[in-house]
């Protein structure tokens, strides 16, 4: 559970590190949202480069990457599954039965894979250089403007990064509580599909009631230390942008630029 | 039943990179004996003791439990054969209850070995039954019961699967000097039925108290593995490296033999300390009222009783009364 690369920070020095988080975040929204438009294998290319580069520019080994692609590997298959066997159209390469594979359904797995691997990398680039506190409060930065609306932003972001806190606490918690049921006897491996979803009961009961003592300890543990709300407060570290920002956003509007183009040319 | 620990090298993951958590440790857990494991915190005890019930698989050597062999290759099949044999009680292990009522979360270990309803009943009762839980709290919700109580429960779940060893990690943190004593009473009671035990602490008062080996744990290494009694005659300086504490009546008794006076054998209780120094102290040279106990001690100064009464307010740790 701990080689779970997805979501997960690792301290570094390496230029991206250096980025203001909302810029990271912007970066990524505008990336994810323009692959969703891709149809040609040049926009694919072209948003593989752009990805290349951040990867690159992470400073972390390739090697890191294939281990956070790993774990989701069987989705993708799941999802190329689902393409090859539901999209139509001719030519038919093969036929069997209610099974017809097509060129248009090879195709379109085919770019399903790349478009999965180029969002998750991009966003696990973003997560792997941001620390959980800097995203949320890049967050609550960018989203500053709903408190017009009276949308409690500041609240909204300070749940978020007690949530993203508690993310390896009950992962720990988790650990304990199989180990001790697994002591006693448990097994989620054996028996029917009904036995094996009853026998998650143990596990499931500890961790909630742990998860909402361990919530009041914090509400409590805040309220003492003169915790009212968290509109205006000051912060530790303050978000500034800088000479990388620039750099980064000239990086992403040409990129943005390329990206148009291929779209509106066809090959 | 008796566990053997041959050539156990451990750490996470299968990647080499990963740092090495236990060492090539060897070593014999004797059958119907309490083995005390103590060191700093990272010193590998937790790891060590999840290998003895195969919630952890070695990456090196073996681990022998009665007569299975537990390696790297040990199939999932097999796992709930060991630790049926070898029950054990986490830290804070009242985080684990689950059931609606205190009876059925006892029976929970019973059941998923084997054992029918009614047959798992029995041994929950008698279980709650030795860990002094009253009846009339059989038949409630875990969740209603005071910490203590919890506490009770839980050891009970684990002593109802009735296994023939039981670790036990750090049992005492966190429970009152009374419900410290009980829990001293039942390691010992569960030494007399022959059941093997094993118990982190760092509390030394209660491995001089109770242990019958104790292993010293440093960085994934055994650095000893020794009675108490041989144990403890080591140099400050030895514990100070270790990062361990000397137990109350030894410290007590070391700063006496720096003052110059003797000891036949290290004390094992505060009323040993006090018995072997009233032996020195030559009680008719004692008239002045002394300053520090004030007019009880002139009272009461032939007294050993007195003496022990001084020495226990030196202590920190009441329970160690034999």
């Amino acid at each position: 559970m701990n080689n779970l690369v997805i979501g997960q920070f690792i301290p570094g020095k390496a230029w991206l590190y250096k980025l203001d988080p909302r810029t990271k975040i912007l970066v990524t929204v505008a990336y994810v949202f323009l692959l969703v438009f891709a149809n040609q294998w040049p926009a694919y290319l072209l948003a593989a480069a752009f990805l290349g580069l951040t990867l690159v520019l992470t400073g972390q080994s390739l090697a890191l990457y294939w281990r956070g692609i790993k774990p989701i590997l069987w989705l993708i298959l799941f999802t190329v599954c689902l393409q090859l066997l539901f999209t139509g159209g001719t030519p038919v390469l093969w036929h069997w039965s209610f099974i017809t594979i097509t060129v248009p359904g090879v195709v379109n797995a085919f770019y399903v894979i790349v478009r999965f691997v180029l969002i998750v990398l991009m966003s696990t680039a973003l997560t792997l250089t941001t620390p959980p506190t800097s995203i949320a409060s890049a967050l609550e930065s960018l989203l500053a403007p709903l408190k017009a609306i009276k949308v409690p932003v500041a609240e909204l972001a300070l749940m978020l990064s007690i949530a993203l806190r508690f993310v390896p606490l009950l992962m720990g918690e988790t650990d304990k509580v199989m180990k001790a049921q697994k002591s006693r006897g448990m097994s989620l491996s054996t028996g029917s599909l009904w036995q094996r979803s009853k026998a998650v009961l143990p596990l499931l009961i500890p961790l909630f009631i742990g998860a909402l003592q361990r919530a009041l300890d914090l509400a409590n543990a805040m309220e003492v230390r003169g915790f009212e709300s968290a509109d205006n407060r000051t912060r530790y570290r303050v978000l500034s942008f800088t000479q990388a920002d620039v750099l980064a956003t000239i990086a992403t509007i040409a990129f943005t630029v390329l990206f148009i183009g291929t779209l509106l040319i066809h090959f | 039943m008796a566990i053997n620990i041959e050539g156990l090298t451990f750490h996470y993951g299968g990647a080499k990179q990963s740092p090495t958590i236990l060492d090539d440790i060897n070593l014999t857990i004797p059958s119907g004996r309490i083995t005390a494991i103590v060191g700093q915190t990272g010193s590998g005890k937790s790891t060590l003791v999840q290998n003895l019930n195969a919630l952890l698989l070695p990456s090196g050597g073996q681990v022998v439990v009665g007569d299975q062999v537990i390696t790297s290759k040990t199939k999932e099949k097999a796992l709930p054969a060991v630790r049926a044999q070898v029950g054990m009680v986490f830290q804070f292990p009242e985080n684990q209850l689950f059931a609606a009522t205190v009876l059925e979360d006892v029976m929970y270990g019973p059941k998923n070995f084997g054992k029918t309803a009614e047959e798992a009943e029995e041994l929950a009762k008698k279980a709650l039954n030795r860990v002094s839980l009253a009846e009339e709290f059989w038949q409630r919700s875990p969740f209603d019961l005071s910490g203590g109580q919890m506490r009770r429960v839980a050891l009970a779940g684990v002593l109802a699967m009735n296994p023939k060893a039981m670790v036990f990690d750090e049992p005492a943190a966190g429970l009152d000097p009374q419900g410290q004593l009980e829990l001293l009473d039942l390691l010992r009671s569960l030494r007399t039925e022959g059941k093997t035990v094993v118990l982190i602490s760092h509390q030394m008062d209660q491995v001089l108290a109770l242990a019958d080996q104790v292993v010293v744990m440093q960085d994934g290494q055994v650095a000893a593995v020794e009675a108490p009694d041989q144990l403890f005659q080591r140099s400050r300086q030895w514990f100070l490296d270790h990062s361990l504490d000397l137990p109350t009546p030894v410290a007590f008794a070391k700063d006496l033999e720096e003052k110059g006076y003797h000891f036949d054998h290290l004390p094992t209780s505060v009323a040993d300390v006090a018995a072997q120094i009233a032996k020195q102290v030559d009680w008719s040279q004692v008239t002045e009222p002394v300053n520090v106990a004030g007019a009880d001690w002139q009272s009461q100064q032939a007294s050993q009783s007195s003496a022990d009464q001084v020495l226990t307010s030196n202590s920190r740790g009441g329970d160690l009364h034999e």
